[in-house]
């Protein structure tokens, strides 16, 4: 009878911890999509009454579409060149034995592992002296060295269930070892290439402080942000913000569904 | 065809601290089903990938219808095979599978289609063409690959332990099915393995292996009943290895003295002297009274009896040495023999079998 009690009692308090927790990341981004919503000027309580108008100012600030195109447009190269990169890296290490493979991984995944401001400076010092300072391509070309880990990741672990046979028994069968990466080994990564896609993509839409460093005029929308909150407190920052926050959501979501749901078929179709 | 199909000319292969096949030569016949044996380790294997190109040979060449295979790559010849993984694609459907050879090969999608149809329903998996691979059983699964190296209508067909992975009931139905297989389309079957029961049940000829040479080549009854030396005698599993010196030898045979008292053997293989060792198979020995005198018997004690199903394999202490005995489970009961019986095994000398290469 105790024991009974004793369970659902941690059961509960496990699941208000988490609850609390949960809550206390969510809240403020939850004050800003409601605020964003707020026909006050200024969010304060109480509640002005719903509204549209500061999304809708956001809509028409051209700075803001520009800093949009921008983001998207990185946001997609980043997601391609990281995808095929990563795939590629991630293929690597599944397939070859050579000498330095481990410092090979190491290279591969310590981007996100460096501060990020460190990583800035040395990117804009690297970028500015081959002449790559200030476009849209020298962003991606440094979301790319942070994103392709990531992918990397992802890929290597779908990799971590090809069977060793299935390669060889391609080739056994008539394809050529081209033809077997492009019929075999890629279809079999789709899911965590799609995965890999969607998460470049979040990670390079989110990214601030190496677009603000290197990307010169072309502001990404965190960016513009920023530049926003540096001059007056607008109320259209809320609207940003609610947006930014679910297209973000929205790609990490998807990314997960890709890796999840094909984990588990997976190793169902391997016995 | 006369002139063999698939030739071996002093195959070698070494990997980086392991030399796994050793000098070997071996020639296969057209339309033959040839299984190559030994425990595992021996070379087996490797020799089925040297064959498929998937390993390179490190000396030595491989002549598939008398063409040279070096340099060959895999993806040129035509040298399908079944994995013991089965090495199914997961994410493509049945009739995808079997198709991808063809596609492959560049045969348009109607065609491939067809084909695949047919050898689908070739294997009585016509109702499941359009099943994904996780949705069949582990004897589908098997069928399918076999489907889907036979599609090509290849000449040679590789089998590296493709039965391992089922259970006893199916792989006796696959063993039928391979067999009737290879009658129909009179291929030459290259099998390797591990099980003796499959090997004999299957082969024309078996090739035992070990640490990567050669050891015995042959009709199965033939290696079983002649082995070539101990090794292979052992590998047997019901042979009684006897060892002792030549005291004489005359037309009929020879006679050898052993720990256990004299034996004569009828050999067929020539005249020999000194130490030599003579083999026994386990269900050629009789069992007689104690104290019973026969020539090339031995007096011994019943240690131990493991019931094998219909027979029963009796272990029986003579002087030291073991001898494993062969019974149907009827006869052992009629002797009533228990452990600790005491008893005399005979046999005759012309069940004995000289080992041609001892020592």
């Amino acid at each position: 009878m105790s024991r009974i009690l004793n369970t659902r009692l941690s059961r509960l308090s496990q699941f208000g911890f988490l609850s609390l927790l949960a809550l206390f990341i969510a809240t403020p981004m939850l004050i800003i999509v409601v605020f964003s919503f707020d026909a006050n000027r200024f969010p304060t309580i109480p509640w002005g009454g719903f509204s549209l108008q500061w999304h809708q100012a956001v809509l028409a600030d051209s700075m803001i579409r520009d800093a949009f195109v921008n983001s998207v447009i990185v946001g997609l190269g980043t997601a391609a060149i990281a995808t095929v990169l990563g795939f590629a890296a991630a293929y690597i290490d599944y397939r070859y034995f050579f000498r330095g493979k481990t410092l090979f991984g190491l290279l591969v995944a310590v981007p996100p592992a460096v501060p990020v401001s460190i990583l800035s400076m040395a990117m804009l010092a690297f970028l500015s002296r081959i002449g790559l300072f200030g476009s849209r391509e020298a962003i991606i070309v440094c979301h790319v060295a942070i994103a392709t880990s990531f992918a990397m990741a992802i890929v290597r672990l779908r990799l971590g269930k090809f069977s060793r046979d299935l390669e060889p028994a391609a080739w056994n069968l008539g394809a050529s070892p081209f033809a077997t990466i492009f019929f075999i080994t890629v279809p079999f990564c789709r899911p965590a290439l799609f995965a890999s896609f969607f998460l470049s993509a979040a990670v390079s839409f989110d990214e601030f402080l190496i677009a603000w460093f290197v990307g010169g005029v072309n502001e990404t929308l965190p960016v513009r942000i920023l530049n926003l909150l540096q001059g007056q407190v607008n109320p259209k920052i809320n609207a940003i913000g609610t947006m930014v926050l679910i297209i973000s959501v929205a790609l990490v979501l998807i990314a997960q569904r890709f890796v999840g749901f094909r984990a588990t078929r997976a190793t169902s179709s391997n016995g | 065809m006369t002139d063999p199909f698939v030739s071996l000319k002093n195959l070698d292969k070494r990997f980086p601290g392991h030399h796994a096949v050793k000098d070997i030569s071996l020639d296969i016949k057209g339309g033959e089903f040839i299984a190559l044996m030994g425990p595992s380790g021996c070379g087996k294997s490797t020799t089925l990938r040297l064959i498929a190109g998937l390993d390179e040979p490190t000396g030595g060449e491989i002549y598939i219808g008398g063409r040279a295979m070096s340099g060959i790559p895999a993806y040129e010849r035509d040298t399908p095979m079944v994995w013991q993984s089965l090495a199914l694609f997961p994410f493509m459907t049945v009739i995808e599978n079997v198709e991808f050879p063809l596609r492959m090969k560049g045969v348009t999608p109607k065609v491939r289609r067809d084909r695949a149809m047919e050898w689908l329903e070739k294997l009585g998996l016509g109702t499941m063409a359009n099943r994904g691979i996780a949705q069949l059983s582990g004897g589908q699964r098997q069928r399918v690959a076999i489907a889907r190296s036979l599609v090509t209508q290849p000449s040679v067909l590789l089998l590296d332990e493709p039965l391992s992975a089922l259970d006893s009931h199916l792989r006796v139905r696959m063993q039928t099915e391979l067999s009737r297989l290879h009658k129909e389309l009179g291929i030459t079957f290259i099998y390797v393995t591990h099980a003796q029961s499959e090997a004999f049940a299957l082969a024309d000829r078996i090739v035992l292996m070990s640490e990567g040479t050669i050891q015995q080549t042959g009709r199965p009854q033939d290696v079983y009943r002649e082995p070539a030396n101990a090794f292979v005698a052992d590998f047997m599993g019901m042979n009684n290895i006897v060892s002792g010196s030549v005291s004489r030898s005359d037309g009929e045979g020879v006679v050898i003295d052993g720990k256990a008292g004299q034996f004569r053997v009828a050999s067929k293989n020539a005249a020999r002297s000194g130490d030599v060792s003579f083999v026994i198979a386990a269900d050629r020995i009789q069992i007689g009274q104690a104290n019973m005198a026969s020539a090339n018997s031995v007096a011994g004690k019943v240690i131990g009896i493991e019931f094998v199903g219909s027979t029963q394999t009796i272990f029986v202490e003579a002087d030291g040495a073991e001898f494993r005995v062969q019974k149907q489970q009827h006869e052992i009961e009629a002797l009533n023999i228990q452990p600790g019986s005491k008893l005399t095994l005979y046999w005759q000398p012309d069940h004995a079998w000289l080992l041609p290469d001892t020592n």
